[in-house]
């Protein structure tokens, strides 16, 4: 071998490893995380975007699945003898990052059961990539129908897109009175499509007329031509089915505008009040979520969380903290780390947590309540009539 | 077809072209006198409204205040780039240029990233204009002023370009770069003084853009300046009353896709538009006199 070739297999084997190296670290994050495996602990799998525009998301439901295992294991508790640990790892809230991370989880640290993931695609993905193995997976905050379809390891601690967008559409004719509505989606994000038809299925069933359906492309941040199609259209109500970022742009450039219709939505609203500049704009707003701010256990536990961890509490921080506990007292029942004895006993869980009791049906969708939230003096509140 | 409704879209049109036509503006002057695409332009209009945003938000400077600073900071930061990453590759192909624009564009991305985070943050309301009143219609301040600075500042501009002994300087260094420096004109200093007053440009259209749409992230220059280097491209790329021109098309052509034939559809319609366009008048719809370069 010459001199150049030397130098060049060198170059090669230089990049491989450096390849290897990045690779094995798909942004693990930092203080609870630990390579390996470890024999003494159980360990709980974590997936969500911790970075990125859905973060919000991500980082709530990471602390709220931290603060059950921490309580847990300060109490003194031992899950079958021994404690129980908490990995975390990034999706960026991309389909392919969540099954690294997933095959990370289930290969080298070895997770008993996995609390996530967050975002709806990526469960989605998670939960085909979990097919073999079998993996019990909970997560969270999926809500589209599909999720729980990929297989019968797979559960879910929220109300599903279907459901959330039919309660909107009833509860938007029956008590809020609305005759006509317009709604206003991305034609490129699942979730936001799945709420639009449904609401619109519920609130003719009643009754009611969808005067106008305005879809945009993911990413858009000027929505006034839409926008003034709808104030043409002179609606009760504007259906505004998506997540907090556009949520903020739409509601504001809507007033602008000088549309008078209620705003409306699901629980991408959670958190919107954080990057609005201007909250007037969404007073009287209504939408769907997961638990009601008035509730005196949900006040403490709150106030608990702000303490740790310097941010207010969503709705996605409860539903991680009580998927967490789920969790644990279903391994507890189960007896065992063996997938299936952990399926079995979540399919016949019965389980308190802070946002109310919880069961799952036969496609592990749970069967629980949902509140309906109004935004007044720029505060999240329990909707009275 | 209602007409109010129409003439509402045309407004809106008007509104998200003028921003285009702002950008467009710093693209098209620095590719007048460098001959360089930079397409770094859209991360320093995001750099203009985190400027805006740390100043009056973090520090609680007065808002108009933080419009000057962030005007110079931007200034600054155009004569940076130029005399880090673009001076050395003076004389080099126009393809390695290109590529340390694209660098620099990535390089300013990550680093706002790192800094703030890839969340939102809210941006202050800097206009507090009453909206102007035309019979029935109600059009916000935000909309006429964009439209307002950005016919202004072309004009500004065309008459600093072809009046001013800097702008004579300009149209020299772009014509022949070795004969303007034996003429005695100082290269350097023309090609910076072109860099801080693109990206001057993109500043104000930083802040004007953040204000209509509250929300910024340290992705929000890149779609913007693609959308902006077409309707510079339209108009006639080096040419000044082009961009703005061009500014204006793409918008109207945007507003009235999303509102009668389909929102999903307008991109594709804004490409086919440019490609037309290429095909037809390869230099830009004003790019016929070749002397008018600046």
């Amino acid at each position: 071998m010459n001199f150049k070739k030397l130098v060049k297999s060198g170059l090669v084997l230089g990049l491989a490893a450096s390849m290897v190296a990045c690779s094995s670290e798909p942004g693990q994050t930092a203080g609870n995380a630990g390579g390996g495996t470890d024999t003494d602990a159980i360990i709980i799998g974590a997936i969500g975007p911790y970075e990125g525009d859905t973060s919000v998301y991500g980082i709530a439901v990471k602390n709220g699945i931290d603060l059950a295992i921490t309580e847990f294991n300060e109490a003194g508790n031992s899950l079958l003898g021994k404690t129980v640990k908490l990995v975390a790892y990034d999706s960026k809230g991309d389909n392919t990052e969540a099954t690294n991370a997933y095959n990370k989880l289930v290969d080298s640290d070895k997770a008993t059961a996995i609390v996530g993931a967050v975002l709806s695609g990526e469960s989605t993905a998670i939960g085909t990539a979990s097919q073999g193995v079998g993996t019990p997976i909970l997560s969270p905050s999926a809500t589209a129908l599909a999720f729980t379809e990929t297989g019968p390891n797979v559960f879910r601690g929220c109300f599903t897109d279907p459901y959330q967008a039919k309660m909107m559409g009833e509860f938007a004719f029956d008590t809020l009175g609305a005759k006509t509505a317009a709604v206003i989606y991305d034609t490129g994000a699942d979730y936001s499509e799945g709420l639009m038809e449904n609401f619109k299925t519920a609130f003719e069933g009643k009754g009611g007329q969808v005067v106008d359906v305005e879809g945009y492309s993911t990413g858009d941040t000027d929505f006034n031509t839409q926008l003034t199609k709808i104030k043409e259209s002179n609606v009760d109500v504007l259906y505004i089915p998506n997540y907090y970022k556009d949520i903020a742009l739409i509601t504001k450039q809507a007033r602008a505008l000088g549309i008078e219709a209620q705003f409306i939505g699901g629980d991408g609203w959670d958190g919107v009040l954080s990057v609005s500049d201007d909250p007037t704009v969404l007073e009287g707003s209504v939408f769907v979520n997961h638990y009601s701010p008035d509730d005196p256990e949900i006040i403490a536990w709150a106030e608990a969380y702000k303490a740790k961890y310097g941010v207010d509490a969503t709705a996605f921080a409860y539903l991680g903290y009580d998927c967490a506990k789920l969790m644990l007292q279903a391994i507890e029942e189960a007896g065992s780390t063996d997938p299936q004895a952990i399926v079995d006993a979540l399919n016949n869980i019965s389980f308190d947590g802070v946002l109310g009791h919880l069961e799952f049906d036969d496609n592990g969708d749970p069967i629980k309540d949902l509140a309906f939230i109004t935004i007044k003096d720029g505060k999240y509140t329990s909707y009275q009539k | 077809m209602n007409i109010s409704q129409f003439f509402l879209q045309l407004i809106n049109g008007l509104n998200i072209g003028s921003i285009y036509a702002l950008v467009a503006l710093g693209y098209t002057m620095v590719y007048g006198i460098a001959k360089l695409i930079n397409f770094a332009h859209g991360e320093i209009i995001m750099v203009g409204s985190y400027t805006v945003f740390v100043c009056t938000t973090l520090m609680g400077m007065p808002i108009w205040l933080s419009i000057p600073v962030s005007i110079i900071v931007c200034a600054g930061l155009g004569i940076c780039i130029e005399k880090v990453a673009y001076k050395p590759l003076r004389n080099a192909s126009r393809i390695y240029l290109l590529i340390t624009a694209i660098g620099i564009s990535f390089f300013l991305q990550s680093l706002f990233q790192l800094i703030f985070t890839s969340n939102p943050k809210s941006f202050p309301t800097i206009i507090q204009l009453p909206p102007l009143t035309l019979g029935s219609f109600s059009i916000s301040a935000n909309y006429y002023l964009t439209f307002v600075v950005s016919v202004i500042l072309m004009i500004v501009l065309d008459r600093f370009v072809k009046l001013t002994k800097t702008g004579r300087a300009m149209r020299a260094v772009s014509e022949d770069q070795g004969a303007a420096q034996l003429m005695g004109i100082n290269i350097n200093k023309t090609i910076s003084i072109t860099f801080a007053i693109g990206s001057a440009l993109a500043a104000v259209a930083g802040i004007l853009y953040s204000s209509s749409y509250p929300l910024i992230n340290p992705f929000m220059g890149s779609t913007l300046g693609i959308k902006a280097f077409i309707a510079a491209v339209v108009g006639g790329i080096g040419i000044i009353p082009g961009a703005v021109l061009g500014g204006f098309i793409l918008g109207i052509i945007e507003s009235l896709t999303k509102a009668y034939i389909s929102s999903q559809m307008t991109d594709a319609i804004v490409f086919l538009v440019l490609i037309v366009v290429l095909v037809f008048k390869p230099a830009g719809l004003l790019g016929k006199n070749r002397k008018e370069k600046v």
